[in-house]
């Protein structure tokens, strides 16, 4: 591991943004300084100082507090709506690679259905049917639209390898098909699923933005990057900067770590895979 | 060839079904009662408003509602919108084109920066140019648009007054008006594909320059921008192409966020606006016709990419 | 009384002729003041950027606020107010009621005529009266409600005949339900007369140009009948081009940059910096806007003990909310009776001080805690700090309110259908009648009565506040219901009163200010 971590300093460098991130996030009660929904009008539109080192929004609220909460959001969503993906994705393109005909057919159509809606008006269709918008909406709504990116990778890799020898070998052995999936088929995704995966993480990330920043993801009060630069942007012209500025980094910074470990893990895991989207 | 397309165009027709009948589904299961808007307002009374639920046929049960917008839809008529009485075809035409110029711009930058900096970055490997564009490519993807734009209007838009800080003006009244206001938005929406522009350029480019028929080319002697100019780009060209292609999802889906903000009147921000507003008969409008585009464009994109490569075979490429 | 109300009309016409040409309205604070004495120089095209988008140019199917800019240049009513609230004549000349108020007979105007040539004359009264009434789907129904039929005395003089005395009607009579529009135009323009140019209208503008999202056109109507005092032809500017742009910050910089001439609805956060501009005109007056949280009356719902709405109504800091919110630029309120009506008393002010602890106290007589759900709509960032500083306001009193930014048609839905238990903010365009702002919001069964409201005193006093025209005792009848819901037996909670707004360049004289939200372009000019 160190060996490859040293050869790899990019995989390094990304990888350590994301724990530092994850940790803010896991630890966000600890390390923010301020109760980020503590209103205090007396203390409203303060730049940057000391005691608030990103200054107050227009309700007095620490900006600080509020980008460190806000971690919570950006990461939770990332992490469920991925897996949404990963999960259904994954078992989807898998059956429809390895078994093929008619069920391979179906999925395809409804993978062509999912993708020909523009994926952010689907997210903002799915959101909009629930009662209220809803932090688990979000999480749905961007997990359902990125199965058909797994979908397609891995049928892609299922139909090349069903022929391969070693497929056909565990066949006329009697392996039962489950069996030759997950020991002999998926290993062999394994490295373009991480890549796939990181790098969908961070475009969980900037969808979640955006829906929060469309108002349909977290909630107010509770502090979400998209929603506090869509609330504070009107203050730009007044030139109160920093309230929108700094969850607007916030979110460059987090998904560009996992852009940056993804492509660093696609360089090294897989070279061949430079080609390919 | 021909048999390819005609089986690609035959297997459009279920999915834009499915496609009609999803977003039907959505819309109309999304609580929010659009009559009251327009036949309530500010005095809600329900006397009137069941009245004019009943005038458009908006108490039907559903499947009977698909059925009749199913059949207007076949021979063209897709309905007025709810809000405006405005027909949905004539408010997505009156809005086309202005989606398809900010389009049409992101897309062209996009491409020239990418195509110019991918090839430079890709010849001089490691240079500071190559840097520098690796460097731009992931913050670009990793910017969120909405944020660069809103930059962008702060800084360009209201602190320095080089640029109107949104809005259209028609082209064929005053192009220069027109031309200004397009450029903040372009720039805005060419971000995030140009990155990924840039990056497929360059990889693309560089797997070609190191393969083995050009090693036979530089051994004859040809000089070097020969080869790229040559040889390399028209092979590199095969996936950057496809890239290029998928590009067309991608400005109609950006194009939401930056017409919402820089007060675009394209049909992005009607989308938006339709599916707050409930108002259903644009949404399937919408919603239908830019998946038949987006299929159309794909077929277009896969055509190509076999005719730019005839190791391609067809049938390997559909389904 | 008769006569008196002769008097008042007739000095009325000469007021809003003098008006005309005299400039108008000192603004408040500082900034450059329009000219009192130049002579108007006609000509001129100017672009207004307006908070939204219009919808529907039909008086009969509109409803919503923001179609009201636009009706206000194209059409005329029989009757308008002047500046400063008042009814005044306009196409109606005088008007008589009967002397048991149940039928008004209204003099008309007999050198009007629409802009596509039809004449205005008694039988188009009818015409227009009789189609806002039975009309299926007409928004003017309601206001129209008492009226039982109109009839042709001749071509310049209608009689409305009313089932009961309504006090309202002149004040209905100025806006949509009062607007004449040519019976030839609306029939020929069918369905799509809502949103296509017409010449339907006797106004000083004629609509030629409706782009959705774009813009509008408003062009000189050459045979508009009203004249400023020298006898000139109002209007004086040839062009007027209305564009809509939502977000408060581009339209400032449009005016800003040039690009738009005149602009309302001004961010709270820049007023203070345009008072002080000497570059830009900024007119500000008192309007009949009110800002509430109106609960939603559902099965089980917290609020049917109206104790726990007067609760909420003693925590929040009104003063604080002003201040924060709109940086001061406002009123404070306690009712629905705003500072312009005629019916305003100055020194009710119940709930002056926020006072957490009696509302603490109050809620612990009733027992259980208070907690709710308020509705805003999405996408409007100020509603959103509002809601959190109300939020955090109410916890001072152990109130938990919990936010739910919603879109329109939700909110709408959840109150129409009554399945929602809490309280929706929402801020009324206001109307120039006290009965306006008030009788569909707290009488018993009315549309906008989302809290199910029912108080006998309160539907009587109201009842009898429009049967009489005696502005002395429907003054003492409003001002009684307004204790009662705002007090003793609490419908709902009011917080505060918004302003008109005018942002404009120093160019542009001749601008009016008016307690409507509406704007009026007739009597503007621009100095070259």
């Amino acid at each position: 591991m160190r060996t490859f971590l040293r050869r790899n300093p990019r995989i390094l460098l990304g990888g350590t943004i994301v724990v530092v991130l994850v940790f803010v996030a896991v630890f966000a009660s600890v390390i923010a300084p301020y109760d980020p929904t503590k209103v205090d009008v007396t203390q409203g539109l303060r730049p940057p100082s000391a005691g608030h080192p990103f200054g107050t929004d227009d309700l007095g609220r620490d900006v600080l507090s509020r980008v460190i909460w806000g971690s919570r959001i950006s990461l939770s969503v990332a992490l469920i709506s991925v897996s949404i993906g990963f999960g259904v994705g994954v078992s989807l393109g898998l059956a429809a690679g390895y078994f093929g005909g008619l069920f391979d057919l179906l999925a395809m159509r409804l993978i062509d259905t999912l993708l020909a809606f523009p994926a952010l008006l689907l997210a903002i269709a799915i959101v909009a049917t629930q009662e209220k918008p809803e932090i688990q909406y979000a999480m749905i709504a961007i997990g359902i639209v990125a199965v058909p990116a797994y979908t397609r990778l891995t049928r892609a890799q299922a139909l090349a390898l069903r022929e391969r020898e070693f497929i056909l070998a565990a066949r006329t052995v009697g392996a039962r098909p489950v069996r030759i999936v997950f020991r002999h088929i998926f290993p062999n995704l394994a490295n373009a699923l991480v890549v796939q995966a990181t790098l969908g993480t961070a475009g969980a990330i900037l969808a979640e933005a955006a829906l929060s920043f469309l108002g349909l993801g977290a909630q107010a009060p509770t502090p979400s990057w998209g929603q506090d630069i869509s609330y504070n942007a009107r203050y730009l012209p007044n030139l109160f900067w920093w309230m929108s500025l700094a969850p607007g980094t916030a979110i460059f910074l987090a998904v560009f770590s996992f852009n940056f470990l993804g492509d660093a893990l696609r360089d090294a895991l897989d070279p061949r895979l430079r080609r390919s989207a | 060839m021909g048999q390819y397309i005609l089986r690609r165009l035959l297997l459009m027709i279920p999915v834009a079904f499915l496609v009609s009948v999803v977003v039907f589904v959505l819309i109309h299961l999304s609580p929010g009662d659009p009559v009251a808007i327009f036949a309530g307002g500010e005095v809600q009374d329900p006397v009137v408003i069941a009245a004019v639920r009943q005038q458009y046929g908006l108490d039907q049960p559903l499947p009977a509602q698909y059925v009749i917008w199913l059949e207007h839809a076949l021979q063209g008529d897709f309905g007025r919108s709810l809000r405006t009485r405005q027909p949905v075809l004539e408010a997505i035409t009156e809005r086309l084109p202005k989606t398809l110029e900010l389009g049409g711009a992101a897309l062209l930058l996009s491409i020239v920066i990418a195509l110019v900096v991918g090839t430079i970055a890709a010849v001089r490997r490691n240079s500071v140019v190559d840097l520098v564009a690796t460097g731009v490519t992931i913050a670009g993807v990793s910017l969120p648009n909405f944020y660069l734009g809103i930059v962008l209007i702060l800084v360009f838009g209201l602190v320095f007054r080089v640029f109107p800080p949104g809005g259209y003006s028609d082209f064929a009244t005053d192009p220069f008006e027109n031309l200004k206001r397009l450029v903040l938005p372009a720039i805005t929406l060419a971000s995030a594909s140009t990155a990924l522009n840039l990056r497929q350029v360059r990889s693309s480019l560089l797997d070609v320059l190191s393969q083995e028929y050009l090693r036979t080319a530089r051994a004859k002697g040809l000089r070097e921008r020969t080869i790229v100019m040559r040889h390399a780009w028209k092979n590199a060209l095969i996936p950057v192409v496809t890239i290029f292609g998928l590009q067309v999802g991608a400005i109609l889906e950006g194009a939401i966020i930056t017409e919402t903000i820089f007060f675009w009147p394209g049909v992005g921000r009607l989308a938006v606006d339709s599916i707050n507003g409930r108002d259903y008969p644009v949404v399937q409008g919408i919603v239908l016709l830019s998946a038949l585009s987006y299929m159309a464009s794909t077929l277009v994109v896969d055509v190509l990419y076999a005719w730019l490569d005839p190791r391609i075979s067809y049938r390997s490429r559909s389904a | 009384m008769r006569s008196a109300r002769y008097l008042v009309a007739f000095l009325g016409s000469f007021a809003i002729l003098l008006a005309a040409c005299s400039g108008g309205q000192q603004p408040s604070g500082g900034g450059a003041s329009p000219s009192t004495s130049v002579m108007a120089t006609p000509g001129g095209t100017m672009t207004f950027a307006l908070e939204d988008q219009p919808i529907n140019m039909d008086p009969l199917l509109s409803n919503a606020f923001i179609d009201r800019n636009i009706h206000y240049q194209i059409y005329d009513s029989l009757v308008r107010i002047d500046s400063s609230g008042k009814i005044i004549p306009w196409l109606a000349t005088t008007w008589d009621f009967a002397s048991d108020g149940k039928a008004v007979t209204f003099h008309l105007r007999t050198d009007v005529k629409y802009a596509d040539g039809e004449t205005f004359d008694g039988a188009s009264v009818k015409w227009n009266i009789d189609r806002y009434r039975t009309t299926t789907g007409s928004q003017r129904s309601g206001e129209l409600a008492s009226v039982d039929s109109v009839d042709v005395v001749d071509a310049s003089t209608v009689r409305f005949n009313l089932k009961s005395v309504f006090a309202p009607l002149l004040a209905n009579l100025v806006d949509r339900s009062g607007m004449m529009l040519s019976r030839k135009s609306v029939e020929a323009g069918g369905t799509d007369f809502t949103r296509k140019p017409s010449k339907a209208g006797s106004g000083p503008f004629v609509l030629t140009e409706f782009v959705q999202n774009d813009h509008m056109t408003l062009e000189k109507n050459p045979s508009y009948w009203l004249k400023d005092k020298d006898g000139s032809q109002l209007p004086y500017l040839d062009k007027v081009i209305v564009k809509p742009i939502t977000d408060g910050t581009v339209r400032l910089t449009n005016v800003r940059t040039g690009d738009a001439q005149i602009m309302n609805n001004i961010p709270g956060k820049d007023v203070a910096s345009l008072k002080t501009d000497s570059t830009l005109v900024y007119q500000q007056k008192e309007a009949y806007q009110f800002n509430s949280m109106i609960p939603n009356e559902a099965a089980g719902y917290v609020f049917a003990d109206r104790r726990y709405v007067k609760a909420v109504s003693m925590t929040i800091d009104r003063q604080q909310i002003l201040d924060t919110i709109a940086f001061g630029v406002g009123a404070v309120g306690y009712g629905t009776i705003a500072p312009s009506h005629f019916a305003f008393d100055p020194t009710f002010k119940p709930y002056a001080k926020a006072d957490p602890d009696a509302a603490k106290a109050l809620i612990a007589q009733i027992g259980a805690p208070l907690q709710f759900e308020l509705l805003i709509v999405s996408g409007d960032p100020v509603q959103l700090q509002e809601a959190q500083l109300i939020k955090a306001q109410l916890e001072k009193a152990g109130i938990t309110m919990d936010i739910t930014q919603l879109q329109f048609a939700q909110i709408l839905d959840l109150q129409n259908k009554h399945t929602f238990k809490g309280m929706t903010l929402i801020g009324w365009s206001g109307r120039i009648d006290p009965d306006g702002n008030t009788y569909d919001w707290v009488y018993t069964g009315r549309p906008n009565n989302a809290e199910s409201y029912s108080n006998k005193q309160v539907d009587q006093l109201l009842d009898h506040s429009r049967a009489t025209t005696d502005q002395e005792q429907r003054k003492s009848d409003f001002q009684k219901a307004q204790q009662i819901f705002v007090v003793d037996d609490p419908a709902a909670v009011w917080f505060g009163f918004g302003v008109s707004q005018l942002l404009y360049t120093p160019k542009l004289k001749g601008m009016d200010i008016y307690p409507d939200r509406l704007v009026r372009f007739a009597t503007a000019w621009l100095q070259k």
